[in-house]
Formats: structure tokens, sequence, C-alpha cells
């Protein structure tokens, strides 16, 4: 059996002349024969399985061994945090969850429709103004020298419903959500974790809810360019209305350097000026294109928000900050 | 990719165009200098599989300086594959014939012998003058610098020049030299 095993080396060579000169591969990989099959097989049957009965998957709660209060109960400790259990468990109570329930008692019969749940309605509003709040509060003691439009963008970026919901996830709420469907929607992920924080700080108080909110969902931008996240379309028109505020003179782009001008492969380096003095330069495949991005590099330099600026401030730094 | 990242890779993978004035130059020392370009190793990104070489256009192969006799007795040999088809041509009829051969070959010899050489000799451009058509003259960015510097012959220096050339001692006038 293992006398007939063949390595199948993959050189670097062959995988250069199958994705061309643009990869520096430094590694060779060596799998057995049967691993290639075994995974198409596997593949193709889930494949079937997922055509038969569509795209299903069973809550955890659906399993044995789900005890509701030692989740809630873990949750908190998970985090760090100090929770009322009455309020988190109302705080992952969709209103859906309830109707579901009180449907349910209706057929098997039971009248007394009195439920001993409140749903998170109100937790969501209040908790979505804290949060919006603190990441204003944020964004605009962090990044001082940004103009508000590009606060405005991160704020919108940053209280986003699917921000939001990538947060919920990663931090396992996903399992503990009460309502009628599953998976959960962004939106109520997004939901559950805008009540949650309303829960911490009528649990703990309003400074631990915005470090609540500073160190899961502001996080997520902290190995971000947040530039890129604006990324503004006439950065040209910005630049001349900041230098216009700022009663300099207006920009005036030259060609630095250029090579290869009449190739495909040509490079243009542009710099934009404004009254003799460089306050922006960029590359890029055509003059117009150089022009561009000297000026988002102009904008850069004005905002401190070059790829070299100091990362955002996240732990004991951020207290400050949002306070 | 962001635009900033697609602009930087753009210009850092770039391949750039450099001007070689071959006037007075040693074809086979400045060769050493060329092949480093063309195949990209003056570049900190260079790696054997990737394509990092840049363009070289080299103007005035007609002046290159061979050492000593070496346009005498420097021998190309060419066989044709037939029956007395060998035959071997001093520099200097090589050079009437085709001004641009030496350079050529001193560097197509020096690259290494793999199949990543007639690729890098196709960015190499060579001009007998400084004729360089205005297509080509256009993307050259760069200059590499002469290896050694080209000399100012005795009949280059205007009288004047002369005149004013500071000097140790002099003849006197009434001197008669034979």
């Amino acid at each position: 059996m293992f006398s007939k095993q063949i390595l199948r080396v993959i050189s670097a060579e062959l995988l250069t002349s199958m994705f061309g000169n643009n990869l520096a591969i430094s590694r060779r990989c060596y799998k057995p024969m049967y691993v290639a099959p075994y995974l198409r097989e596997l593949k193709r049957r889930k494949d079937v399985q997922l055509k038969k009965l569509g795209d299903f998957s069973t809550p955890r709660s659906k399993y044995i061994e789900w005890n509701l209060q030692a989740e809630i109960y873990a949750f908190g400790k998970r985090l760090g945090e100090e929770f009322d259990q009455e309020l988190l468990k109302r705080a992952f109570t969709h209103k859906s969850y309830i109707q579901q329930e009180l449907e349910q008692r209706k057929s098997l019969g039971i009248e007394d429709s009195a439920l001993a749940l409140e749903d998170n309605e109100e937790f969501i509003k209040k908790g979505d103004r804290i949060v919006s709040d603190t990441v204003a509060k944020y964004i605009k003691n962090a990044l001082p020298r940004a103009s508000t439009v590009f606060h405005k963008s991160l704020e919108t970026y940053l209280c986003s419903t699917a921000t939001l919901a990538t947060s919920s996830n990663l931090i396992g709420s996903k399992d503990i959500i009460l309502s009628n469907e599953y998976p959960p929607s962004e939106e109520l992920l997004a939901n559950t974790f805008k009540a949650i924080v309303f829960a911490l700080e009528e649990s703990s108080g309003i400074e631990k809810a915005r470090q609540f909110v500073v160190d899961l969902l502001i996080v997520q931008i902290a190995h971000k360019d947040i530039y890129e996240i604006w990324n503004p379309k006439n950065p040209m028109g910005i630049v001349c209305e900041e230098l216009e505020s700022q009663k300099r003179a207006l920009p005036e782009s030259r060609l630095m350097r250029q090579t290869g001008g009449n190739t495909i492969l040509g490079v243009f380096q542009v710099g934009l000026y404004s009254d003799r003095k460089l306050i922006g330069q960029g590359f890029g495949e055509t003059p117009e294109i150089a022009e561009t991005m000297s000026a988002h590099d102009a904008l850069r330099k004005m905002y401190g928000l070059e790829e070299k600026m100091l990362p955002l401030p996240f732990g004991k730094k951020a207290e400050r900050l949002v306070l | 990719m962001s635009s900033a990242r697609r602009v930087q890779q753009w210009a850092t993978m770039t391949r750039k165009w450099h001007l070689y004035d071959a006037t007075w130059q040693d074809p086979y020392k400045s060769a050493e200098v060329i092949v480093k370009y063309l195949t990209g190793r003056n570049k900190p990104i260079y790696a054997a599989s990737n394509d990092t070489g840049d363009q070289v256009v080299i103007i005035n192969t007609r002046d290159i300086a061979l050492r000593g006799d070496d346009w005498k007795y420097n021998i190309y040999f060419h066989h044709t594959g037939y029956a007395k088809g060998a035959s071997y041509t001093p520099a200097w009829e090589m050079h009437k014939k085709n001004p641009i051969y030496i350079m050529k070959y001193a560097i197509y010899t020096l690259l290494d012998k793999d199949l990543r050489r007639r690729r890098d000799m196709a960015r190499l451009h060579l001009f007998p003058d400084s004729n360089v058509p205005p297509e080509v003259m256009s993307n050259v960015s760069s200059q590499i610098p002469q290896l050694r510097r080209v000399p100012k012959r005795l009949t280059e220096f205007s009288e004047e020049e002369i005149r004013n050339y500071p000097k140790l001692f002099d003849y006197p006038k009434n001197y008669i030299i034979r």
C-alpha cells in the first residue's frame, strides 16, 4: 500500500507557470494522492444534501444539554462584565420569539397567555443611542485633525448593521438569541448587540457600557486603513475646499517623475503643490490617476490618516476619549 | 486591494528605462553593469522567478573603446555549419559592418545562459549614435553613469583655452622649436 503511495510535488515552477509571474512562491506542498479525491467526494455529498434538504442548520439550543441560564451567566463572565441576569436575558429575547411562544401555547390549547418574558425593543433603541454616542465621541477625539465629513462616514461604517452583526457574532450571541429565525439575520444580531450594551449600562453603569463598545465594536477598525473606509470620490475638490478654508493657495499639480510613458507599463508620479509647497504626491498608471492619488495623499496628510499613522488607541488610552 | 495599495504595487514592480552613453567606454566592463539592470538585480525586490528587469537604451555604441590592440586581435568566430563555413572576423571589421554588434555580444555572453537571456536581451536597445527614435527616448527616465571619464583630446581644446592653460614654464620667445 505504502509502496504505491506517490507523493505529488507541486513545484514552484509549475505553480508559477499556472499563475504567471505575479507569484513568488517559497514553499512546496506534499500531499498524498488520496487527499484531493477524498475532499472532492465530501464536497459532492454535501452539495447533494444541500440540494435535497436546503441550507439547514439546527441551533445549539435544540441539542441536548442546553442550559440557557448557564449560557447567559457564562456569556457575561466570558466578556469580563457584571450583568444583571434578568436584564441580559431580556436583551436576548426578541419580539418574534415571544409571539412564537404564544402561538405555540395557543395551538397546544393553553389559553393563559401571561408569559413571564419581555422583549428587547426598548433596549435596542436605548442601546443604539449609547453605541452611536460612544462611536461619535471616540472618532472625534481619536482623529481630531480629520474633517466632520470623514467622521460621519466612519461613524456610519461602524454603526452599520454589518459591523454590529460581526461584533455580535464574534462574542457568541448567535447561539443564545431567542428568536423565531435561525440562523439569525444581520439585523437581528446587530439589534441584539445594541440591547446587550443597554443591559450592561443598566447593570454596571455607562462607563462600562462605553468601554464595551470601544473594546468590541470600534476595535474592528484597529487593523484597517480607515481612510479607505471613507474613500472620497472627488478628493481634488475636497483638497481645494480645505485649502480655501485655511486661506492657502489653490493646488497645482506637476509631473514629478515618469518612466515608460509610451508603454503599457508606464508609471507617472504627480506632486500636488500649494503655493510651491508640496502637500501630496501619488503614483499612477496614467497622469490622471497619479493626480487623483496625489489628492488622496494630500488629504491623508491633512487629516493625519497616512499609512504610517499611530495605531488607534484602545484599552486604557481609550478610556479618556469616550467619557 | 485598495487603490493606494494598487498604485504602490504598480510603482514598485514597474519596469524602468535607463540610458547609457557608451562613448569611450569599455564594452565588457559596461556589460557587467548593464546586465545587473537588465536582470533586475539592481532592485531589492529581485527574485529569480519574478520578472523585475529594466529596459536599457545604449547610445553611441560606434564610439566604444577597446583596450590595447584588441581592435586588431579580438577575433569573432562564426561557422555556418556547412563545409568551409568558418569565418574569423577581427573586431575592427565587425565594428565597421555592424557598430552595435560588439556591445550587444558583450552583454549577451555575460547574461546567464538560461531561458531568461533572450527575454532580457529583448529589453536592450542599442543605437550606434545619439539618434534615438522619439518613442523610445520619451520612455527613458534615468541614466546609468559612465564607468570612465571621457577624455578631452588636444584637438578639442580651443586656442583661448590652450593660451590660458596654467604652465610651469614656457620656451623663450625667440626659441625655435625643431
